[in-house]
């Protein structure tokens, strides 16, 4: 009961913690950060958008890791946090797809071209959607865990593209525009404030799927389900 | 302008209905467990109570 009364304080003061991180955030990106000459205020929609894309790609990578850990160890814990680093990083990635959408249509004036890096991140949304396609289509927790962990390792491969995918395919999506230092100075803080929010909502998701374990377990004892 | 605060409030919306289904879902299982848990105690003492009487 003690520990539930800490971990309960901890989560708080977490929330607390990134609330205020986000205000701060708000502040640097519409009142700190410069305007930009040539797009004007469009351009600090960049700062959310690098903000989700890197969420995408960090969520991909723990979905994958997490994956591998649970086929070595067979650890049911290892499948909850590669569902839940799923969840977020396609959360993250349909942002990231939304946000992008608006930019260019400012930029380029089209709401969307196949260009490389978009096209490598529409695939990435597609493989997550893919994972929780299997994932909801199984009813054997063992069955499910394991093929959806094959799954969360093989998307692994799409994150190296979609980093250099303008690199390598010579695509006209900007790599690393020269930017005011205290332009450069609010993306950080938007990335660390953007992944504080992700951990937290991890850590909460992974709770509540642990929670829907016990609640399940309970009543497959008490014979409602098989 | 426009296209600043819609791509704002997409994300404020994505996230807040996200961390709004985990609060609500929370409290759904929370509830689910508790009666299974009250459930499963009634069952137990049943025999208890009926030897006693």
């Amino acid at each position: 009961m003690q520990r539930h009364a800490v971990k309960r304080s901890l989560l708080l003061a977490a929330s607390f913690c990134v609330a205020s991180l986000l205000a701060v955030c708000g502040w640097a990106i519409f009142l700190a950060a410069p305007r930009e000459i040539t797009m004007g205020d469009v351009q600090r929609i960049v700062y959310l958008h690098v903000a989700v894309a890197w969420g995408g790609l960090a969520g991909c990578v723990t979905m994958g890791v997490a994956a591998a850990a649970y086929l070595v160890r067979r650890n049911p814990v290892w499948d909850r946090w590669s569902q839940t680093a799923g969840e977020l990083g396609w959360l993250c990635t349909t942002l990231t797809l939304a946000t992008g959408s608006l930019w260019a249509h400012e930029a380029w004036n089209t709401w969307w071209t196949w260009e490389p890096r978009l096209t490598a991140s529409l695939v990435l949304w597609l493989v997550f959607a893919g994972y929780f396609l299997v994932r909801t289509s199984l009813d054997d927790p063992e069955r499910r865990a394991r093929l959806s962990a094959v799954l969360a390792i093989l998307a692994l491969a799409d994150v190296p593209l979609v980093i250099m995918a303008t690199r390598w395919f010579r695509g006209i999506h900007p790599v690393t525009p020269e930017m005011d230092p205290r332009m450069r100075l609010v993306l950080l803080t938007s990335v660390v404030t953007f992944s504080a929010l992700l951990v937290l909502l991890a850590v909460l998701r992974k709770e509540q799927l642990e929670l829907a374990a016990r609640v399940e377990s309970r009543e497959r004892a008490a014979g409602i389900i098989n | 302008m426009n296209t600043l605060a819609t791509a704002f409030a997409l994300a404020g919306i994505a996230v807040a209905a996200y961390g709004g289904w985990l609060a609500w879902e929370q409290q759904r299982l929370r509830q689910r467990l508790d009666a299974l848990e009250a459930q499963a105690g009634e069952d137990e003492s049943w025999p208890i109570r009926s030897r006693a009487a």
